[in-house]
């Protein structure tokens, strides 16, 4: 049945790419309709990568497959992000003989958190990445706790690579139910940015072995930082791939000693980097290959995306999808301190989940900067969002704009540098608007 | 005018769901008026002295990380109980809401009791799950107002004495068309969002309330509330499609 479905599936693609279609995850819906277990039934390249966590997923995946490729290996990857089940299967059809032999000596796959277990149900990594675990979408979600807890189901036999990140403790924890399998971690050493106390809505916060409290040498960001239990071994992991930080401001960074120049500015997209890097050097790429593919990449899908308006000012663009993306895309901007404007674009629809109330868990108080001169708040619950930024005590002129095309006209009205922050399903509606506006 | 005084209990480990917006909401309006406010926080093993406060807040958490705060609030209970006799009054959220009924039992007929200090109690069969927007029409300063918030809750909550509003939208205390718990002095209720940005006439009513504990009973200085007005009647018109 499973190899019928597989043929199936290949048809519907041929058939929704000759109507111009594209296909997206279409195909793959139908076939795992018809055979819910197809995915069984394929034929593997020999290193499957499974990358997810909550933050950072799409970018530890691009990199790492650019890495991959320029390492002169054919990779197999849902580079879009069509990242649920569906997505793997439709990936999987388009990229496969009738027989269901996949091309290609890596299959690279980012999968949702909360899809893991349900893919992994079908298909065995050979290695695992995971970069964080973060409050996010939690009336889709549940509680954080469910998403660690299935992902120990996912880890408990399973045999491959796992490369954690050692800075989190929601994703360390997994270490101790993943008994069989080939842990690594990776890290940050403290830089200047680090703090001792944090302020920030923190998850994970107690030793899962013994339930006492964590502490903390220093805070990253979030609940990342170095942590310990004063009681047991919990913490205690040396970090086998450890960056330090060189200079922020200029996007270097040293991992193991060998100096990377990454195209960013802020940790958190350091930490990504540092899961593809961790992962490369496992599977035996060169450094050289690894410096060069980190100094020339570019996501430009919304993450840190760069405009020139119409009226000559850059628009920087990020994704931020819950408190801890909201908070390190809203540092990019209190660092900034030139007169600037911001754009805020909120949507609530099924992808976002329904439930905005975590813009309250997100230290909007950030942009309470006299130079951050105006805010524009857009998307389906733009009134929240304004009134979010009243609450937060802002005193500049919050405008909310029921319109998106509203914003890009007035971002170019407004003779000053921009930045705006987008969640989930605002993204791409918020990139062409802002590529329509732009030179 | 001495400051109001809001206890806010386990801000570290009960602030799911953005509940922590309800602190600001006051500390932003009593601000606006000039009206001097302390918040006071009370986690595990903190010393609070409940007999000073006159506002209790408390919202929602996490399974695991409500079970670590459990036995603290158990052992707070007389002088929360004392206090509330006293006229301090409650604005209770979710797992906040539930913990001052008699009891929680969980899908595997596993009883947390409770403080016990309302009638009602908890019960989660672990099939249904409360999600979603919601909208209901209460009672607020003898008008009768509509409020919007965000419910996500696995428990059923029962023989509630005195429900504080009609679900108009939405799930509600058991799905029985009514919502929270009021009995002028407590609110409890399942509404996240955070509550009170959108519905900021509740916020008021507590500052009041606070209020007249010092016997200031004038009215409140009028506020520009057009953001929040339009936000909610917004989700209203969503909600009901009026």
């Amino acid at each position: 049945m499973s190899k019928i479905a597989i043929m199936i599936g290949k048809i519907i693609q041929r058939i929704l790419w000759m109507m111009k279609r594209g296909g997206g995850t279409l195909p793959g819906t139908i076939a795992l309709k018809i055979a819910p277990t197809m995915l069984r039934a394929f034929t593997y390249p020999k290193e499957i990568i499974i990358v997810t966590g909550t933050n950072g997923k799409s970018t530890v995946t691009n990199l790492l497959c650019e890495i991959l490729e320029k390492s002169g290996k054919s990779v197999i990857c849902n580079r879009e992000g069509n990242n649920l089940k569906t997505g793997a299967a439709s990936l999987l059809l388009k990229h496969s003989s009738f027989m269901g032999r996949i091309s290609g000596d890596v299959l690279l796959l980012e999968v949702d958190e909360l899809s893991v277990l349900r893919v992994m149900e079908d298909v065995t990594p050979t290695c695992i990445v995971i970069n964080n675990f973060f409050r996010d979408q939690l009336d889709r979600a549940g509680e954080m706790e469910n998403i660690v807890r299935r992902m120990e189901l996912c880890v408990r036999d399973y045999t491959g690579k796992l490369l954690l990140n050692g800075d989190d403790p929601s994703v360390a924890r997994l270490s101790l139910s993943a008994n069989k399998a080939d842990v690594h971690y990776f890290g940050f050493d403290a830089y200047e940015g680090s703090v001792e106390q944090s302020k920030e809505a923190s998850e994970g916060r107690f030793c899962p072995i013994c339930a006492s409290e964590l502490k903390y040498v220093y805070y990253q960001y979030s609940h990342i930082g170095r942590f310990y239990c004063e009681k047991d071994d919990f913490g205690k992991h040396s970090i086998e791939y450890k960056g330090t930080v060189v200079d922020v401001d200029q996007g270097i960074y040293e991992v193991n000693g060998v100096p990377y120049h990454s195209p960013y500015r802020a940790l958190y997209a350091f930490y990504n980097e540092l899961g593809a890097i961790a992962m490369a050097l496992q599977l035996g790429v060169s450094t050289s290959i690894i410096q060069e593919s980190v100094s020339s990449f570019a996501m430009n899908n919304g993450r840190m995306e760069i405009y020139t308006l119409k009226n000559g000012h850059t628009c920087t663009l990020n994704l931020a999808k819950n408190p801890t993306g909201q908070n390190e895309s809203m540092k990019i901007v209190a660092r900034y301190s030139d007169p600037c404007v911001v754009g805020l674009v909120l949507n609530d629809l099924d992808a976002d989940g329904h439930d905005v109330s975590w813009i309250y868990d997100a230290r909007m108080e950030l942009l309470c900067k006299e130079n951050v001169k105006r805010i524009y708040t857009c998307g389906t619950r733009y009134l929240d969002m304004a009134l979010r930024m009243q609450y937060a005590g802002y005193e500049g002129e919050i405008i909310p704009l029921k319109d998106l095309e509203e914003l890009q006209v007035r971002l170019n009205s407004d003779d000053v540098e921009c930045f705006v922050i987008a969640n989930y399903t605002s993204l791409q509606p918020t990139r062409r608007v802002l590529k329509g506006g732009s030179k | 005018m001495r400051p109001i005084r809001l206890g806010w209990m386990y801000p570290d480990i009960m602030d799911l769901y953005g509940d922590r917006g309800n602190i600001q909401v006051f500390e932003k309006r009593c601000e606006w008026r000039g009206i001097p406010l302390e918040v006071v926080k009370c986690s595990i093993n903190d010393v609070v002295d409940f007999s000073t406060i006159d506002i209790l807040f408390m919202g929602g958490g996490a399974d695991r990380e409500q079970g670590v705060m459990y036995q603290d609030l158990i052992s707070r209970k007389e002088d929360i109980k004392k206090a509330m006799d006293d006229g301090m009054v409650c604005l209770l959220i979710c797992g906040g809401y539930q913990l001052f009924g008699k009891y929680y039992e969980d899908a595997d007929g596993k009883r947390l009791e409770g403080l016990g200090i309302f009638e009602y109690y908890t019960v989660a069969d672990g099939r249904t799950r409360s999600i979603g927007n919601i909208a209901v029409e209460c009672e607020c300063d003898g008008e009768t107002i509509q409020v919007v918030g965000f419910e996500n809750h696995g428990g059923q909550t029962y023989e509630v004495s005195k429900p504080w509003g009609k679900v108009l939208f939405g799930h509600g205390n058991e799905k029985n068309g009514y919502e929270g718990y009021y009995d002028g002095k407590t609110l409890g209720t399942y509404m996240h969002g955070p509550l009170l940005p959108k519905n900021p006439k509740i916020a008021d009513h507590f500052i009041k309330m606070a209020l007249a504990r010092q016997g200031i009973t004038e009215e409140l200085q009028e506020i520009n509330d057009s953001l929040s007005d339009q936000a909610r009647e917004y989700m209203l018109q969503r909600l009901l499609k009026k």
